[in-house]
């Protein structure tokens, strides 16, 4: 049997579901809606850098990004090609969806480290 | 249907016995998978409900993305001091307009993809099947208990 990334990319596509279902509904509630309409204050940015003080809260928020970067990235490789019909160039289409969530993932590293 | 298979169906004029293949049936009528192609139908999504909600569906994979980058500039104005600025900027209208259509995304595929563990892992204690509206719920309720998690500890004052 060929052996291809497939299995791969479906992994990290459902790991990125999982924690971008669980994690991002809050964060852009708080940070995006919330904070900007006035219903809750903004937190010092005292308190915010102490929260990413902690190592391991920047290693969580690596892990998230590149995840949920993934999952999107899959996502949209799939549905652009069945949308616009343009499954043939599908190897083009994937290493720029790959592409952007490494790419993504690289910036978010160098940003937190 | 297979290729050529319309070799036997006749002489046509001028083609040489032996000489047939499958580049050379140009003039007969074909039938079957290769005969008919029908066309791309380029709003097929927007036929029936449930083609739109599977691309909808799809879609808030693009704001899943964008509250990953929303969340890295939060990151950036923290550790770079300008946090103001990212207020500012989150305080538009248009930011807070595309803000609302991320929430309404990510709510919309945290729903569907948590609904859908079971089917994609069925769990057995002792051979009993667990039933998908628990691990439905059991990820629901992770997913209120790690949101109000976050919430605490990113508003609470020390």
């Amino acid at each position: 049997m060929k052996r291809t990334l497939e299995p791969y990319l479906w992994l990290l596509f459902s790991g990125g579901g999982v924690l971008a279902a669980f994690l991002l509904p809050v964060l852009v509630l708080l940070f995006g809606v919330l904070m900007p309409l006035g219903v809750v204050d903004w937190p010092t940015a005292e308190h915010l850098s102490a929260l990413l003080d902690n190592v391991l809260v920047r290693l969580a928020l690596l892990v998230v990004a590149v995840l949920c970067l993934f999952h999107a990235a899959h996502r949209i490789r799939h549905t652009s090609e069945e949308l616009l019909g343009i499954a043939r160039f599908d190897l083009v289409v994937a290493v720029l969806c790959y592409g952007g969530a490494i790419a993504g993932g690289v910036i978010t590293a160098l940003l937190l480290f | 249907m297979t290729a050529g298979g319309s070799a036997s169906s006749g002489a046509s004029p001028g083609a040489s016995p032996g000489a047939s293949s499958g580049a050379s049936q140009g003039a007969f009528v074909r039938t079957g998978a290769a005969g008919y192609r029908p066309g791309r139908d380029p709003l097929w999504f927007a036929r029936t409900r449930t083609y739109t909600l599977f691309v909808l569906r799809e879609l808030t994979s693009v704001f899943v993305a964008w509250s990953v980058v929303f969340t890295m500039m939060l990151v950036d104005a923290v550790l770079g001091g300008t946090l103001p600025d990212f207020a500012a900027l989150a305080a538009r209208p248009w930011m807070i307009a595309i803000n609302v259509v991320a929430l309404a995304a990510t709510v919309f595929h945290a729903v569907t993809f948590l609904n859908l563990a079971p089917k994609a892992t069925v769990v057995r204690l002792d051979g009993w099947r667990v039933p998908a509206w628990m691990i439905q719920g059991g990820n629901h309720s992770a997913w209120a208990v790690i949101s109000a998690a976050i919430a605490y500890f990113v508003l609470r004052t020390p």
